[in-house]
């Protein structure tokens, strides 16, 4: 499922600054909802992994701990405009979802 | 069995191709790691630790940079973001030191990353947030005190 927002920038000093954000509720399990009572099943993303060019340049595991909606941001080096990201991620329940984005070019 | 011209040239490329493999897998395995329930599950700031480290020592530093609110008024989403000064920086984690699971997540940086990680956590009470740093081997160690409005972990 294509799902994950990737924002660029190519910063002042040449580095890629990657943000992302994922629609994801990061339910820890814990929690009680507030109509039924019920506790609502833990759910929540457990990688999350960052490609350039098709290679792995980072990885996030992560526990329910995260925020809902998880926003995560990264500075890689040599920001290239044209080059492809992108960001897959996995969750407990056999969830998962990706997202592709290319660098854009500095504004001037 | 002579040594021909060709099967030398093939022999040098087929060493080089080899050298490099060995080279990328060997950076790709360093990143590709299990989930591990042990310590995501761990309850108790020394448990995860201990599960995440054992017998490692942490060194306190001050080249690392955790930024955080000093009031973080919604415990759900706090932002933070860490970066460190230190050389070849292979990953970043988060901790909260009064989460019912304290361990957050774990940064693996490659190497065209830079020493940074800025995400949004849950925290459940006042208390210390933690990020830990493994550089060259080592690792080392930054707390912050953060007091929470409304708890996050509900």
């Amino acid at each position: 499922m294509d799902d994950v927002k990737i924002r660029t920038k190519i910063m002042d000093n040449g580095s890629l600054l990657v943000r992302l954000l994922i629609p994801h509720p990061m339910e820890s399990g814990r929690r009680k909802d507030p109509v039924t009572g019920r506790t609502v099943p833990a759910h929540f993303i457990q990688e999350i992994t960052v490609l350039r060019r098709d290679k792995i340049v980072a990885r996030c595991q992560c526990g329910p701990g995260l925020a809902k909606e998880p926003y995560l941001a990264l500075k890689l080096l040599n920001g290239n405009p044209g080059d492809k990201l992108r960001v897959e991620w996995r969750d407990n329940l056999g969830g998962s979802g990706s997202g592709e984005a290319f660098v854009e070019p500095p504004q001037v | 069995m002579y040594l021909t011209r060709r099967s030398f040239l093939w022999g040098l490329a087929v060493t080089a191709l080899g050298t490099w493999w060995a080279a990328a897998q060997a950076a790709l395995d360093t990143l590709v790691r299990p989930w591990s329930k042990r310590a995501f599950a761990a309850e108790g700031l020394d448990e995860a630790l201990q599960q995440l480290y054992g017998a490692h020592k942490r060194e306190a530093s001050d080249r690392i940079h955790i930024e955080i609110p000093d009031v973080a008024e919604d415990g759900a989403v706090v932002p933070v973001s860490v970066s460190a000064d230190l050389p070849h920086v292979e990953s970043i984690v988060l901790l909260a030191e009064k989460n019912p699971a304290p361990l957050i997540a774990e940064f693996i940086l490659g190497p065209e990353v830079e020493a940074y990680a800025s995400t949004r956590v849950k925290l459940n009470a006042d208390g210390a947030v933690l990020a830990v740093v493994k550089s060259q081997d080592r690792y080392y160690e930054a707390r912050k005190q953060v007091k929470v409005g409304i708890s996050g972990c509900t």
